[in-house]
């Protein structure tokens, strides 16, 4: 066990001295059977011992490119492409595409499509959540009694997620809450946070009215969130009046 | 010349034969010692990553777009200790300021614990064990717990024990966030107005700068989270130095390493298995795929 290796590294030797010999004295035709080895031998291209070139002289080529520039060419290329690969897929990643134009006036549907009380309705374009606060509903989570229209951004104040509603969430006993399905903080249907790590209540839009009651939210006018949301929902009444 | 390209030709072998050979049980072959393992290992990776993804669907989906959020969303499995970090205190805190001090406390493992003793051996001391055990237990259920009371969940065993309503009173005690939502804080510490103080901006003749300060929110977000994360780890040191199961700089670095890597397995598990829609802590087999 000992001397394992050293067993090994005699063999190799030993298989070394017996190449030599065997490409050295080629066996006369006819004495062996093996002819390939003859031709092996014949192909040997091992320069013989006794003929020794003078390095300087063997290699007598002037390289256009040195070794040394070829390496150094290798690795700024290889590092350049590397570093372009990079910067492409950040670039790619960063760009924006299909990007609308946010902040400005959105047309929200008319008066009349929103019943106190109903679930909340959501605008895509617009991220809006519509809710229509129910004023006979002085629950915390029913909007504390406020009254009227109410526009929510749909994002979340935490980090930024679409805050969906959730109708059928049951949180303190009561149904229907905004619920971010990132971080999990709570909101009433006013947007009121009551839970979770938002730093704040859900931020509110501008909203007004025209005469046939068409409604439109403002998204560049925005309102950050705080206990007082429910206060903000204006009634119809509220709205046509400060429209007039 | 002749004399140099003869050496060259010397087989290499010949240059170690001068040295002493190691002995066969002191040294590790990369062949086949490691080599082996590693391929073995790669086989099964490689067979159980097949079967997995035979068996679960992992779709690709579109471009990230932030107006439209699966519930629950996620992040990867290794990155949900810190998502369930988000869930209690600031983010710059769970995503930055712990994760930071955290790695950079990895580091200083070796600086701070510079005692030759035991090197390079496991268990080493008489009393690694115990330490290790310790710290892991009390970070594990110690976690689980402070989960657990910030999802009020005290109040509803306190309810389901006694059948009576949580009182009151005690409303301020049903999560971190409640110390600042249901205490009547005086108005005057909810909003303090530092920014003309601290920015001299008009001196510059920029607007004003406004930074107000709201001590409740604060101490909620920042100061309860800060503390119990820094102050529990020396609580559970000093215990465990008064009651002799610490000794060393060793222990003490064992104690709190396996606290501190059992709080990590803790907040993972809860994180994966444990969040379900809108991250809502429920039993595991509750945890449905996101809904998108
Ligand atoms: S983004 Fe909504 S709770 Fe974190």
């Amino acid at each position: 066990m000992v001397n394992d290796n050293k067993d090994k590294e005699i063999e190799i030797q030993a298989n070394d001295e017996l190449l030599d010999k065997e490409i050295g004295s080629s066996p006369a035709a006819g004495e062996s059977i093996d002819a390939w080895k003859d031709a092996l031998s014949s192909r040997s291209t091992a320069v013989p011992k006794n003929i020794i070139v003078p390095s300087t002289q063997a290699h007598s080529v002037k390289p256009t490119v040195t070794r040394r520039t070829f390496v150094k060419g290798t690795f700024w290329t290889g590092f350049g492409v590397t570093i372009l690969g990079f910067v492409g897929i950040f670039l790619d990643f960063f760009w924006p595409r299909g990007v609308e134009k946010f902040a400005g006036p959105y047309p929200v549907g008319n008066i009349n499509d929103f019943k106190p009380g109903a679930p909340p309705v959501r605008f895509k374009a617009a991220q809006t959540w519509i809710v229509n606060l129910d004023p006979n509903d002085t629950s915390e989570v029913g909007g504390k009694g406020g009254s009227g229209l109410l526009a929510l951004w749909q994002k979340c104040p935490h980090l930024g997620c679409a805050v969906p509603w959730r109708g059928g969430f049951n949180f303190n006993g009561d149904d229907g809450w905004f619920r971010c399905p990132c971080h999990g903080s709570t909101y009433t249907k006013a947007g009121v946070r009551v839970f979770g790590p938002a730093p704040r209540s859900m931020d509110t839009f501008e909203l007004s009215v025209d005469a046939q009651g068409n409604l439109t939210v403002h998204t560049d006018k925005v309102i950050p969130g705080d206990e007082d949301n429910p206060v903000r929902a204006k009634t119809i009444d509220d709205i046509s009046n400060s429209e007039a | 010349m002749a004399s140099g390209s003869e050496s060259l030709q010397k087989p290499i072998s010949k240059a170690v034969q001068g040295r002493q050979a190691r002995r066969r049980e002191e040294e590790l072959l990369v062949w086949p010692d490691l080599v082996f393992i590693e391929f073995i290992s790669a086989l099964l990776f490689m067979l159980t990553l097949t079967i997995l993804s035979i068996l679960i669907n992992a779709p690709l989906q579109d471009r990230a777009n932030p107006s439209h959020t699966p519930n629950p969303s996620k992040a990867p499995w290794y990155f949900l200790n810190l998502q369930e970090l988000l869930l209690h205190m600031h983010p710059a805190i769970a995503g930055v300021l712990v994760p930071t001090i955290a790695v950079g406390a990895l580091m200083a493992i070796p600086y701070l614990d510079n005692t030759r003793e035991g090197e390079g051996k496991w268990w080493a001391s008489p009393r690694a064990k115990i330490n290790a055990k310790v710290g892991a237990f009390v970070g594990f259920f110690g976690t689980l717990l402070l989960i657990l009371f910030n999802e009020s969940k005290h109040v509803w065993l306190f309810e389901k024990a006694t059948t009576l309503q949580w009182p009151s009173a005690l409303n301020w005690l049903k999560n971190t966030r409640a110390i600042q939502t249901e205490i009547p804080w005086p108005e005057s510490i909810r909003s303090i107005s530092i920014g003309e103080k601290l920015f001299k901006t008009e001196l510059l003749g920029l607007p004003p700068i406004n930074l107000v300060l709201d001590i409740p929110k604060l101490l909620v977000e920042q100061i309860i989270p800060m503390t119990t994360m820094i102050g529990l780890p020396i609580i559970l040191a000093v215990v465990a130095g008064k009651m002799n199961i610490a000794q060393t700089k060793r222990d003490y670095a064992i104690l709190i390493f396996s606290a501190f890597m059992a709080t990590w397995l803790m907040l993972t598990i809860s994180g994966t298995a444990l969040r379900g829609a809108g991250m809502e802590l429920m039993w595991p087999w509750n945890v449905k795929p996101p809904v998108t």
